[in-house]
């Protein structure tokens, strides 16, 4: 059990960096934004570089998938608060 | 409004959006992994193929497949789709580029039903027990003769039937040629032998259709992908040079010889066992795949510019000379 409160894990979480993915990078890249098109082709970009994308996206939205399915699964833990309303410690 | 000012206000505002972190990587998820975004994850791992497959949609199976396991072709794909391309156009794309990234031979079957039942593999066993597979391959069938085969008939087709004697000559003979499994005349004519009598030890050589039709194919995964390839990479590769071999033998009176001479060597060595109430596994082993000593040197001089030269043998040679 750690001592980490609110406060200080919001401040933790909210010094995170955002992610940088190879994919997003060349996402802006490929952006030809007066064109009308919204999402680029990816012919013309390195076989290899869509390869490493496209694994590092797919791993990215499996390991936020999986975090979001444990937190949902988080069993309750008792809190050490006093509630007035009920008297209780 | 025009549209050169309402393709600018796109612009400005797709600019706009990507100099947000989370916008950004919301649009590169779907830009490369859009199936993720659209479906429930849990429903797109556990969806069986074989759902696909009985409602018709050969492009889910398609992508699915090539999500799981080809994370690029899948881009390109989506791409594709993108692009305006047709369905079946991307569909062909998918199965094309992952049969020449693994050998799987995807376009032999119908697509669907390639993916649906597992991974398809390629099977190249000899059907002694088919006119058709015996008549297409002549070579093969002079060599399973020359081993002491049989053919036989069977009532309007001729069978080859190989007797417990027959597949013991060729298991010692085929042996015997792992000595030298670096020389690539040597290795042609194990392989060769190897195919007629199923004992190369890779399952697509050594087994017919029919026989690997009665396993648990592997699944699309990205693990039995790889094992799957390596097989049928390893078959491939055995299967031309088991071709060079049977050319060898066919066209080189001086290889033709060498191996009868092995082959009789091996009969006599069959008969003596036999009468001496010994078995042959009791004397072959990893350890000693020649325990009879069943020479090849002379093979080295057989075919000019073919062979590659075993030192070992030249030093033989010269000590001799």
């Amino acid at each position: 059990m750690t001592d980490l409160t609110r406060s200080p894990l919001f401040k933790v979480l909210s010094e995170v960096k955002p992610l940088e993915l190879e994919g997003a990078e060349a996402f802006k890249q490929a952006q030809r934004p007066h064109t009308g098109e919204f999402f680029p082709s990816v012919q013309g970009i390195d076989k290899q570089k869509v390869l490493r994308m496209a694994i590092e996206v797919k791993e990215y939205t499996a390991r936020c998938w999986k975090g979001t399915k444990r937190l949902q699964d988080l069993n309750p833990i008792p809190a050490n608060v006093y509630i007035p309303e009920f008297g209780i410690l | 409004m025009n549209i050169e000012e309402y393709l600018n206000i796109v612009g400005n505002l797709s600019l706009a959006v990507m100099d947000d972190p989370t916008a950004l990587l919301a649009l590169t998820v779907a830009w490369l992994d859009p199936l993720s975004v659209i479906e429930d994850l849990d429903d797109l791992v556990e969806t069986d193929l074989t759902d696909f497959y009985h409602s018709g949609d050969d492009m889910g199976a398609a992508l699915r497949v090539s999500r799981d396991c080809f994370p690029g072709i899948y881009a390109e794909a989506i791409s594709q789709i993108r692009d305006g391309v047709e369905y079946q156009q991307t569909s062909e794309f998918i199965s094309s580029e992952i049969t020449n990234l693994t050998g799987i031979p995807i376009d032999e079957y119908e697509e669907p039903a390639a993916y649906a039942y597992g991974i398809p593999m390629p099977y190249y066993g000899a059907e002694w027990d088919e006119s058709d597979f015996i008549e297409s391959n002549p070579l093969l069938t002079k060599l399973a003769l020359l081993l002491g085969a049989t053919c036989e008939q069977v009532y309007l087709s001729e069978v080859i039937d190989f007797s417990k004697q027959s597949y013991e000559i060729a298991q010692i003979v085929y042996a015997s040629l792992w000595e030298h499994y670096d020389n690539p005349v040597h290795r042609s004519i194990l392989w060769a032998i190897g195919h007629a009598t199923s004992q190369t030890g890779n399952s697509s050589v050594d087994y017919t259709y029919l026989e690997g039709s009665e396993w648990q194919p592997l699944s699309w995964t990205s693990d039995e992908v790889d094992y799957a390839s390596v097989i049928i990479r390893e078959a491939e590769q055995i299967m031309s040079e088991s071709y060079d071999g049977l050319l060898h033998i066919e066209n080189s009176p001086h290889i033709r010889q060498t191996l009868i001479d092995n082959i009789e060597e091996a009969k006599r060595i069959v008969d003596r066992l036999e009468k001496e109430g010994q078995k042959l596994n009791d004397y072959i082993n990893e350890q000693n795949k020649n325990p009879f000593g069943l020479r090849w040197d002379d093979l080295h001089a057989g075919v000019v510019g073919d062979t590659a030269t075993d030192p070992e043998c030249i030093q033989l040679r010269m000590d001799v000379a």
